[in-house]
């Protein structure tokens, strides 16, 4: 095997470089990132990872691939997980940049095999950062697409690469890029990581997955991103349904560590909501439930329930929860996109965005569900889509042919797991996934289309008789019961406990004659009169205040922490900003009460009243900082979590995510922090963060009385 | 050899198809376990969505052992299983050419009455093809009670013959249906003039606007879990 390798290798002269020369940069590159590896600096690492590698590969190795790992491999003691990470990196810059040959497909995935293997068997003692393990997950993925792509293009396949397709059957095998996958998830033991951690015994997410004690986080951390990529295989696949249980663990309604790296996040949310569009309306719930049946037989040890407890509280459909998501994502893009823009993701970024915009505007079309969607996000959307999703409210080919067109740009590149017969007349099979996939959509979304027009009269009528409705709509009335019908199945999910709900934005009933509408439809047929009962629109401030609430967290997370402010000055009342704040609080509070009123009906605790106090107390420091900050929003990443407490104002630092963006010395200098080993601010002390960069931790010095004095000096004049 | 056959087969023994599913999905092994366990479900009347999507992707990876009677079993028992989604997601796996085939074409043809609401046409559709649903018992049950399930979300009265068509019974077998409802579902029959019976449904929040719960007004415990970080 080893000598026909060779043979087929082609020599320099063919090549026009020497795969085995190796320029004085990348030796300095290997040599460094070898010793960075074995000192676990992932600081360092990251650094080299992300900026050098892109850097030499721009400047040396633009169209041809990097030296041969054979080259490189005595600069690095001939260390053999190394030289697998080298060689894994090879051939992604190899993917990205030329086009691979088969062979070089072939020989790629035996080198996530010898990878994986070794992680697998524990043997790696590395801990690499977040973005190169991510990168490992999602390359196997895309190769293995990739793979399945090429191999359904057979027409033009020579016969030399037929003969190579037949011998080595078990690249890109997809029981084994899903075997691997999942025994990373397994050997891993991550879903039970994540479980311990929200019972306080394991801590993941809170270091990002990082180990601070001395050992890896390859293994775990490969693990958690292997779900996602998962999730990724089954879309590709077509099995959502799946696909979204493999993502269960992982509870995307917070942040965790498929959130620090922006690779991973879009991936994750761009899967997941593409699925729950196909999955139409299926009840997340009911899902979970149906597991558990089979596994178990009684309801009160489901291990689901256990499992997952927050996730069993509420069900949602699947429309709106791609909705939310997507809104969620798309609203976080725009605001960090600048962030990114050196990234070399920064293409892959802006092309998801489109992507997910194009999804959201289907969701939409067919759920309009418009209050769910954040003004920015609306009105990036209109902008993009509004004239298209004008015309896909219709019931006619064209507007069948936006959402063809839609679907086709933002789905996944669907694949056909199985080798082709080699037998048959070789054929061409790579567009039959998607074109199922693309068929079936569209099917749904007829069905769903015939309701856009029902939806239009009921919220024109209160009452409606059925000929008149069967008129204006031009069907008859065993149609017009059948679309409305259509309309209540399609707007309602059961799940196995026979608990329903409802996604209608318009609801009505029919009583003996009438259509009434609800803002949820009923119909009553019994003198041919629809009724529909409008109900007035329900004022959602609990809704309204959370929403108001995230957003200035995300202004304080985006304000600079240059200035000091003394907070006695601000309680005494006397200053007059804080005449103002309280005039916005008293605001507030009456607001609040439809909020309290709605927290308060949940169990035993008064939640409310401290939700209450805790909102008042929020927004004075909101008012303050926005009141007080005249800098310009710094380009920090990192995200600072404030937590108010009743005295001083504290400064909770998290890890930063992002290990190559920090404050600088300066930015930092004049803000009170706290300690978080300590949970402790020294009110008349300064102090002043360093970093240490083996484990990118923030540090806290406390400065002296006098150093603190100047500082406030410092920024006093420059105000 | 021997021995270890007899190994092999004890674990077999100590493993469900449940367990199977959940710990060896990805198994081309798993697959004629996975075939037997659609025909338990169709004598037993029990159902399995995720062992059958798993059997489905299994076809998917190799083509050459799909076998289209297990297929059309499997799609017989996602239309019981209306009104949840289950046979679209079947045949997200099923390849076009596959669907292609009659029997396929015909019931993803009454799916797609059942999923419009149009009754009747399912009804006589589903009468020519007897051979195909028949062979799995429960059947009609099943398309009635989800024919029972959308009217009552959209009536609060129902005239007698838009029941009858729905639920495709009629005359004294209908008498029998309407006499179990009442004295089982809390239904009412009504004499309105001149126009037959009235069946009025039971209300519910779908079908009575009072009875509509203000959902608008609380907050889901997702949402206050994400302020969490914010107040304390």
């Amino acid at each position: 095997m080893a000598n026909q390798d060779y043979e087929e290798r082609p020599q320099t002269q063919e090549l026009g470089y020497d795969p085995n020369f190796v320029p004085d940069s990348v030796k300095s590159f290997v040599v460094h990132l070898y010793r960075h590896i074995r000192e676990k600096n992932v600081y360092e690492i990251h650094q080299m990872y992300e900026s050098s590698f892109q850097t030499l590969s721009e400047r040396l190795f633009k169209d041809t691939p990097w030296p041969s790992v054979d080259a490189v491999a005595h600069y690095v003691d001939n260390d053999h997980v190394f030289c697998l990470l080298y060689r894994e990196m090879w051939f992604r810059h190899l993917y990205a940049r030329l086009t691979p040959t088969l062979r070089q497909r072939i020989d790629s995935w035996d080198n996530y095999c010898s990878l994986f293997q070794v992680v697998l068997h524990g043997v790696v003692n590395m801990q690499l950062p977040n973005q190169w393990l991510w990168d490992m997950v999602d390359e196997f993925v895309y190769q293995f697409q990739s793979f399945c792509q090429y191999r359904a293009k057979m027409k033009n396949k020579t016969e030399q690469e037929i003969a190579l397709l037949r011998q080595f059957d078990q690249a890109w095998n997809v029981y084994g890029v899903l075997n691997f996958l999942q025994a990373l998830v397994e050997k891993s033991t991550i879903i039970q990581i994540l479980e311990q951690e929200k019972e306080g015994l394991e801590q993941f997410t809170a270091t990002d997955g990082y180990d601070y004690n001395g050992g890896s986080n390859v293994l775990k951390v490969l693990g958690y991103f292997s779900m996602v990529g998962l999730l990724r295989v089954h879309c590709l696949l077509g099995d959502y349904h799946t696909g979204i249980k493999c993502l269960l663990p992982i509870d995307i309604s917070q942040q965790g560590v498929y959130t620090s790296v922006i690779g991973s996040h879009i991936t994750t949310i761009y899967h997941y909501g593409f699925a729950n569009l196909m999955l139409r309306s299926e009840c997340l719930w009911s899902l979970l439930v149906k597991d558990s049946e089979w596994t178990l037989p009684s309801k009160d040890s489901n291990p689901f329930q256990a499992l997952y407890p927050d996730l069993i509280n509420y069900l949602f459909y699947r429309y709106v929860e791609a909705i939310r998501e997507f809104n969620k994502i798309l609203l976080y893009i725009f605001k960090t996109k600048q962030y990114h823009q050196k990234s070399p993701q920064y293409e892959q970024i802006l092309k998801k965005n489109e992507q997910m915009y194009a999804l959201l505007a289907i969701c939409l079309s067919l759920c309009p569900q418009t209050r769910l969607v954040d003004e920015t996000v609306n009105s990036q959307l209109r902008e993009k889509y509004g004239e298209k999703m004008a015309r896909m409210q219709r019931y006619d080919d064209e507007a069948f042919a936006i959402y063809d067109e839609l679907f086709s740009y933002a789905c996944p590149k669907f694949i056909t797991p199985s080798a082709p017969s080699f037998e048959e007349p070789l054929v061409n099979y790579n567009q039959d996934a998607y074109r199922l996939q693309l068929k079936l959509f569209l099917y749904e979304a007829k069905q769903q289309q015939l309701l856009s027009g029902v939806r239009t009269f009921l919220k024109v009528y209160s009452t409606i008789s059925f000929a008149k409705l069967a008129s204006y709509m031009e069907v008859d009335e065993p149609t017009l019961r059948t679309i409305l019908i259509t309309y209540k199945h399609k707007t309602h999910a059961v799940d196995s406990d026979g608990k329903i709900t409802s996604n209608a934005d318009v609801d009505f009933y029919i009583d003996e004659v009438q259509v009434l509408a609800l803002t949820t439809i009923c119909i009553t047929e019994s003198v041919d009169t629809i009724h529909v009962v409008e109900s007035k629109p329900a004022k959602r401030y609990g809704d309204y205040f959370l929403r108001q609430i995230v957003k200035l967290e995300g202004v304080i997370n985006e304000m600079d922490v240059h200035m000091i402010f003394s907070l006695k000055e601000f309680n005494s009342g006397s200053s007059p900003v804080s005449k103002i704040v309280r005039a916005n609080v008293e605001h507030s509070f009456n607001l609040l009460q439809d909020t309290i009123h709605v927290v308060e009906s949940k169990p035993a605790k008064p939640y409310g009243d401290y939700f209450l106090r805790q909102i008042v107390k929020l927004s004075y420091y909101v008012n303050y900082f926005s009141l007080c900050s005249s800098l310009p929003l710094s380009s920090t990443s990192i995200f600072l979590n404030i937590l108010c407490s009743p005295k001083p104002l504290v400064f909770f630092m998290g890890v930063s995510s992002n290990p190559k963006v920090f404050l600088s010395d300066k930015d930092l200098k004049g803000a009170n922090f706290v300690d978080p080993e300590l949970g402790l601010l020294v009110p008349n002390e300064g102090c002043q963060i360093f970093i240490q960069e083996d484990h990118h931790l923030f540090k806290l010095k406390h400065l002296s009385v006098q150093e603190r004095h100047q500082q406030q000096q410092d920024n006093k004049d420059r105000h | 050899m021997r021995e270890m056959g007899r190994e092999r087969e004890a674990t077999k023994v100590a493993y469900t198809v449940e367990q199977l599913v959940a710990f060896n999905r990805y198994n081309p092994d798993i697959l004629p376990d996975l075939e037997n366990y659609v025909n338990d479900q169709v004598s037993s009347q029990t159902y399995s969505l995720d062992a059958n999507l798993c059997l489905l992707r299994l076809y998917q990876f190799e083509p050459d052992k799909m076998s289209s009677q297990i297929v059309a079993r499997i799609l017989v028992k996602a239309l019981m299983a209306m009104p949840a989604p289950d046979f679209s997601l079947c045949l997200f796996l099923i390849p076009e050419r596959v669907q292609m085939e009659e029997q396929f074409k015909t019931l993803i043809v009454l799916s797609h009455y059942l999923e419009t609401g149009r009754f009747r046409q399912f009804w006589d559709e589903a009468a020519k093809s007897r051979h195909i649903v028949e062979a799995v018992p429960g059947f009609e049950q099943a398309i009635q009670g989800y024919a029972v399930h959308v009217l009552s979300l959209t009536y609060q009265k129902i005239p007698r013959t838009v029941l009858a068509e729905a639920i495709n019974i009629e005359g004294l077998s209908l008498d029998k249906f309407l006499e179990h409802q009442v004295a089982n579902s809390g239904w009412v029959i009504e004499k309105s003039q001149g126009r037959g019976q009235v069946i009025v449904l039971p209300r519910n929040e779908f079908n009575d606007p009072a009875l509509k719960k203000n959902a608008a007004d609380s907050v889901p415990l997702e949402h206050i879990t994400r302020i969490f970080p914010i107040l304390s």
